[in-house]
């Protein structure tokens, strides 16, 4: 019995013998292409030189994220620093900052507002007047076309309806919704809003100058229309509205 | 040429069928899953009735939002309601029922309501007396398409007369 085990033993040896010397090489040229390309990533000029063949395939896939992540990043930033420039101005130069606040009010305009503004104005890319009750597009003035309009003024609708019965403070209405770099301010009347997509740096007097048009269009135009049939001839009558009051001012 | 928008909400429990109705009706959808946070789904469609292109923005609510807060609020300003029940489990028919006479006949009495049984490509053929428990407007089926299209039309139409008088 053990002179049977011992041939299995020897037979079994011979037979994978060479399966076990090419087992062996292979791990060896494995390890070694590892170590090869371990070498490489450490070294910081051929690690360079990949980077710098495939530059395009890296920038096409990198670009759009970081560009959007930068675009945000400044933005943010810019708010930041524009309330430490108030806050400091306000703490050191209060006189002086009473003095700049009256001179600028009276220009409309916040000192540390106009600096960053006259360099990074947030542009206007819709606005939208919505029904409030319904949720139905009453018109719009879009420089730029968009796609299905109605779909956007219904989703906006019922974000705003979602947020305000989540919270439900009672007299408060959702003012503004942020994605990526754009910013839809709402601006709240009785019977419809306002819903108006920016980008860029949006500034108190942006926002404010904003709150006047929309003031100004429901008290000499819009407040008096009808909502009873939200149709194409009320929509018109919209649109020619809000195309007076922002084609020239906001481009 | 006159064009109007109106506003068609469905109603009904969850599985009946609405979003299926939705899909076999409209083109243009806004997103093709609910949006699970806030529970509803926009999609627009537009119908010629007579000289008029009527714009219908449909919103399909959630059937788990039933009952809610929120599901008040998506009801308000609509010009029509779809109750929608699944030919196949006589509770979901109860349920919009009660619906229709608790809440919508008083809280929204202006909006057109109609009833409508959806999978009736499941009904078994030889059960004549089948649908003898249900009262509805209209018996649709959203996987071979039967009535849906007619259904929406109808409601239109109805929507349309209503507004004039």
């Amino acid at each position: 019995m053990a002179i049977e085990k011992d041939h299995f033993e020897q037979l079994r040896h011979l037979l994978l013998q060479s399966d076990r010397d090419n087992y062996a090489e292979q791990n060896e040229r494995i390890l070694s292409k590892l170590d090869e390309l371990e070498r490489e990533l450490n070294d910081p000029e051929k690690f360079a030189g990949v980077i710098q063949k495939s530059k395009s395939e890296i920038i096409d896939v990198l670009g759009p994220v970081l560009g959007k992540m930068m675009k945000k990043f400044i933005s943010s930033e810019i708010s930041r620093i524009k309330e430490n420039i108030e806050k400091q101005s306000k703490a050191i130069f209060s006189f002086q900052f009473l003095k700049q606040k009256i001179k600028n009010k009276v220009a409309g305009v916040s000192k540390s507002d106009a600096a960053i503004s006259e360099a990074m104005g947030g542009s206007l890319l819709q606005v939208f007047v919505i029904d409030k009750k319904s949720g139905l597009l009453i018109g719009e003035y879009s420089p730029q076309n968009i796609l299905e309009p109605d779909l956007v003024a219904g989703m906006l609708s019922a974000i705003k309806s979602f947020v305000e019965s989540a919270f439900g403070e009672e007299n408060s209405e959702l003012e503004s919704l942020e994605y990526s770099s754009y910013k839809i301010l709402l601006y709240n009347f009785n019977r419809f809003y306002f819903a108006c997509v920016l980008e860029g740096y949006i500034d108190a007097e942006l926002r404010a100058q904003l709150q006047d048009d929309f003031l100004d269009l429901t008290d000499k135009g819009l407040g008096t229309i009808s909502l009873k049939n939200i149709d194409d001839q009320l929509k018109e009558r919209v649109e020619i509205e809000l195309d007076k009051k922002f084609s020239k001012k906001y481009t | 040429m006159k064009s109007v928008n109106k506003k068609i909400v469905l109603l009904g429990n969850e599985g009946v069928g609405k979003t299926s109705l939705v899909k076999q009706y409209v083109n243009s959808i806004f997103s093709d899953e609910y949006l699970t946070t806030i529970g509803i789904k926009i999609s627009k469609k537009t119908i010629q009735i007579g000289e008029v292109a009527v714009n219908l923005m449909l919103w399909d609510i959630a059937g788990n939002m039933m009952n809610k807060t929120l599901y008040n609020n998506y009801l308000q300003g609509a010009h029509g309601i779809l109750l929608v029940a699944d030919a196949m489990r006589y509770e979901t028919y109860e349920s919009i029922l009660l619906e229709k006479e608790n809440h919508l006949s008083n809280d929204f009495k202006n909006a057109v309501t109609c009833v409508i049984i959806n999978k009736s490509d499941l009904i078994p053929e030889a059960d004549a007396d089948y649908l003898k428990a249900f009262k509805y407007d209209y018996l649709t089926s959203a996987k071979n398409g039967d009535h849906v299209e007619l259904a929406f039309q109808s409601m239109a139409e109805q929507i349309l007369e209503t507004s004039r008088t």
